[in-house]
């Protein structure tokens, strides 16, 4: 019998792993690297005049102090609100879980700058919603939100979620027979909680707290529609606002805040690593989920009680937002005369930055999604069931662009394609392209991760049968693999889609005339005062968002378990 | 079909010795088993002959070709064998048909001749009406029988199979080892068989491989093996042979005269047995009969006496080595108490060729 293939398993499987970890070294350490180089040694001589000058501006240490207490701020409340809500929805016998889950972690779905918009369309003088009401202060005083409070506050809201979820998966874990042991040894409910499921449920807190506080310290949608009109300026808005205002010509400066707000980020992960690392927190039985407790007569209140917050975090900033995308102009409330859909067709029909920007997101989420599941299938495969130091790195620099905040991304994307490219002599500075380099670096852990998780639950066995059957490597990927990772592969592609289709920080330092994208028209409308259009886009995206969430519900059976945050 | 030739093969994970120099020769069409407690190396022995682990020393060889050496190592699909997994590893995704004719697609047989190949595989495991049926609409059997046509399709010179009846229930177990006997006697192909379970390895081998710690420790007939076994470890593990120390006084031509806590007992023994002071004896249930202490007896006491069913296993404990528990199986109706003193007569045993320091 003939056999098929003429190159021995054994190249073809070295030729994929350097070229997969060539791939992720352009869009990991390349840009990371880049980024370091610009900072301390500028056209390849060791410098540190860039790095005095700017770390010797106050405006410099402002920033970074702002940065460091917004972050700690909402960190506390995301904490707070997403520990306690997590502790009920695991552990009690709360009805209608599914449909809270989905309400509460909605937030993280929904993009920053969003939700900044729409709080301000709650809140301030001008609201229509407020008016409508007759709530509305007088005019001429200033937004509460302007501040550091405002900044806080809605960064809380936004990764509430977060730490929900790796609290919740957390929980899912802990195995009943060591809350019934705790309980038969005669400990009555809340010490139990206290002194056994707490404890025991310090990686996950501490996981939730680190990527809390890293997402806070890389936040721009909520400072950038906040702190910009309030003049209280943290890193990643200083340094938008320093490339915007300046130009290319500041890269030196910038460069050096990305790498300043890059390692207080890093601190954070470094932070968690050594707090799991002092003690041994391993759970050694496994077994089905504890039974919920009962909560009996304090059912009905605490039901209420969740409601109530997730109608005051999620439904009442949407309604507010929708309010204001209705009327005619902003600050009249919305009744029978001013209710319009002219907004609507203002951003669908006659704005063509509008209608750019849609093109624009869509074909990137979804060139992003495609790329990265094509790379995420063979590189997952590797990272999974073969092991090597150089597979161990690729892991951990394929979440590197992610785990930094994106501005450091952003500046070092600039770096690197500022000048044309070399040998190939031409510039995707200030085209699409450099957006959709950034966001393929970016997600591609956001696809691997779900393919991982899809691997983890494969039999092995599968792919050896196929060997044995004479399927060479590339023959198995495609016959056999790709088919049985195909729908951990479909979630990670509609996560990285849904992330980039509403995504700000990134391409608010790297659109260009004619490369919008939809975070950027909503930013810059709203900067332009032009409230009820931002609106209305924004309005906009979240149906496609929302529409897409839901039809994944449908086809969830046939998910990994965890893969979706939204599905519980 | 073919031959299959392991020298002096060895695995390591860390300092761990996985395989310590096992050499192995499965003549051409025979049905060989491969039999040991888990962790014995027996799983680890099957990944490199099919070829999924590398070899770091010595050599396996199928047919004449040597497909795994320190120097060189031909992939798992390069070999022909095929594999019947423990878990079957029947792919979801594809129909019952379309998981059979899988190697012959990859080896790029025409249409008319696969259809062709696939229903006289599938006809030879009785499944020909399955055809177009997921793997997940089938019964464990009809898996197992899927997988096994799988393997077979594309004529491999070789079929490894991992333990494929341990996630079967009891009647379907034995069922399918009449199939696969059938089936070996029809195919004739060489069969490479892993399994922990001894009955099954007795009932389809036509040799065994006993493995312990990585070490081969007898390849011999399964008659051979319970009659005649080399050391200690196949003595205790095949049929729950029982040992006792003797003194080999006379030895001649297979059969020997063993003292065995002072009372003389006739036994077998390897034609070129020495005397031996310090020798270790396999004996077998059905070798010892209960019988009042008295001279010619062993003097010994009942530990306890479990009735199962038209006997008891009866539990003694000879008094001059009160730590060694003897079984013996007691017709109903003369019943023992725990704590009876008793006397044991030994009609027969085997001098286990390599115990003991003096035969060393």
């Amino acid at each position: 019998m003939a056999h098929a293939h003429a190159i021995p398993d054994g190249r073809t499987e070295r030729a994929l792993i350097y070229g997969l970890a060539l791939l992720v070294g352009l869009l990991s350490i390349l840009p990371l690297g880049r980024l370091l180089l610009e900072g301390f040694a500028p056209g390849g001589n060791p410098s540190l005049t860039a790095a005095t000058t700017t770390l010797s501006a106050d405006i410099t240490w402002r920033a970074t102090r702002n940065s460091i207490e917004t972050a700690l701020g909402g960190t506390l409340i995301a904490v707070l609100v997403g520990g306690t809500v997590a502790i009920i929805v695991s552990l009690t016998d709360i009805r209608a879980r599914n449909a809270f889950v989905f309400l509460f972690v909605l937030p993280l779905m929904i993009p920053p700058q969003i939700t900044a918009l729409a709080w301000l369309q709650v809140v301030g003088p001008a609201s229509p919603m407020l008016k409508m009401l007759g709530l509305a202060p007088p005019l001429g005083t200033r937004n509460p939100l302007y501040s550091r409070e405002g900044i806080i506050l809605l960064l809380g809201i936004q990764y509430a979620p977060l730490v929900f979820l790796t609290l919740r998966a957390g929980l899912r874990s802990l195995p009943r027979e060591l809350i019934e042991a705790g309980l038969s040894a005669g400990a009555r409910r809340l010490t139990v909680l206290r002194t056994i499921v707490l404890p025991l449920m310090t990686p996950p807190l501490v996981a939730g707290i680190a990527l809390a506080f890293v997402s806070c310290v890389g936040n721009f949608g909520i400072p950038a529609f906040l702190g910009i009109p309030g003049r209280y300026p943290v890193l990643t808005t200083l340094i938008y606002q320093r490339l915007s205002g300046l130009g290319p010509g500041v890269l030196g400066e910038v460069a050096i805040l990305s790498v300043l707000i890059g390692a207080i980020a890093m601190s954070g992960i470094l932070l968690q690593d050594f707090m799991l690392r002092r003690a041994d927190y391993r759970i050694t039985t496994t077994s089905i989920a504890a039974r919920p407790f009962e909560l009996r007569r304090w059912r009905l209140p605490v039901e209420i009680g969740l409601w109530t917050l997730s109608l005051l975090v999620v439904v009442l900033p949407l309604a507010g937002l929708i309010i204001t995308s209705l009327v005619t102009a902003y600050g009249v409330p919305l009744n029978a005369k001013t209710a319009t859909l002219a907004n609507y067709a203002y951003v669908l029909f006659d704005y063509a930055a509008a209608k750019r920007a849609f093109v624009n997101s869509f074909a990137l989420s979804a060139g992003a999604a495609l790329i990265i599941v094509v790379v995420a299938v063979p590189l997952a495969y590797f990272l999974v069931w073969r092991r090597s130091r150089l597979l161990r790195f690729l892991n951990i620099a394929a979440e590197l662009p992610y785990a930094l905040p994106g501005v450091v991304l952003a500046i070092a994307s600039i770096l690197i394609f500022l000048k044309p490219i070399p040998l190939l002599g031409f510039s995707i500075y200030n085209t699409v392209w450099i957006i959709f380099f950034a966001y393929v670096a970016r997600f591609l852990v956001l696809g691997l991760r779900p393919v991982v998780s899809g691997y983890h639950q494969l039999d092995r066995a599968l792919e050896e049968a196929a060997q044995v059957a004479g399927a060479g490597l590339l023959r198995r990927m495609v016959t056999i693999i790709l088919p049985l990772v195909a729908p951990a592969a479909a979630a990670g592609a509609l996560l990285i889609f849904l992330t980039a289709f509403n995504e700000l920080t990134v391409s608010a330092l790297l659109w260009s005339s004619g490369a919008e994208t939809l975070g950027v028209v909503v930013f810059s409308l709203e900067q332009g005062g032009d409230s009820t259009y931002a609106s209305a886009l924004a309005v906009l995206t979240l149906i496609v968002t929302f529409a897409l969430m839901l039809s994944t519900l449908l086809l969830a059976k046939r998910l990994p378990q965890g893969v979706l945050p939204w599905r519980d | 079909m073919a031959r299959l030739t392991i020298d002096r093969l060895t695995k390591r994970f860390g300092d761990y010795k996985a395989l310590d120099a096992v050499s192995l020769d499965v003549r051409d069409g025979e049905f060989i088993a491969i039999l040991g407690p888990s962790g014995c190396g027996k799983t680890t022995l099957l990944r490199l002959v099919a070829g999924f682990d590398r070899a770091e020393e010595g050599t396996i060889a199928i047919g004449d070709r040597v497909v795994s050496s320190p120097e060189a190592h031909t992939p798992p699909e390069d070999r022909r064998i095929g594999i019947v997994f423990q878990s079957y590893a029947l792919w979801p995704h594809m129909s019952v048909a379309e998981n059979v004719g899988y190697s012959l697609r990859v080896a790029g047989v025409a249409a008319p001749e696969r259809e062709r190949r696939v229903r006289e595989a599938l006809e030879l495991v009785g499944l020909a009406s399955f055809a177009e049926r997921r793997p997940a609409m089938l019964s464990g059997g009809q898996r197992q029988r899927v997988a096994l046509a799988r393997c077979l399709v594309a004529s491999p010179s070789l079929v490894l199979l991992d333990e494929p009846l341990a996630n079967l229930d009891v009647h379907l177990r034995a069922s399918m080892e009449d199939e696969f006997h059938d089936f070996h006697a029809r195919t004739g192909t060489t069969m490479f068989y892993i399994t922990h379970d001894q009955a099954e390895a007795m009932a389809l081998a036509d040799r065994i491989a006993v493995m312990d710690r990585g070490q081969l420790m007898q390849l011999a007939t399964p008659s051979e093996l319970y009659r005649e076994p080399a050391n200690e470890m196949v003595a205790g593990f095949i049929g729950n042979g029982l040992i006792v120390p003797g003194e080999v006084r006379d030895a001649n031509a297979g059969r020997a005269m063993a003292r065995v806590f002072g009372v003389d007992v006739p036994v077998r023994c390897r034609p070129d047995q020495k005397l031996a002071a310090a020798a270790k004896l396999c004996l077998r249930s059905r070798d010892l009969v209960l019988a009042p202490p008295g001279p010619g007896t062993i003097p010994c006491r009942v530990r306890r006496s479990v009735y199962q069913g038209g006997y008891s296993r009866v539990e003694i404990a000879p008094e001059a080595m009160p730590d060694l528990t003897l079984e013996v199986h007691q017709p109903e109706g003369d019943p023992v108490n725990s704590g009876d003193a008793v006397g044991v007569r030994i009609a027969g045993g085997w001098v286990i060729p390599d115990a003991g320091p003096a035969a060393a």
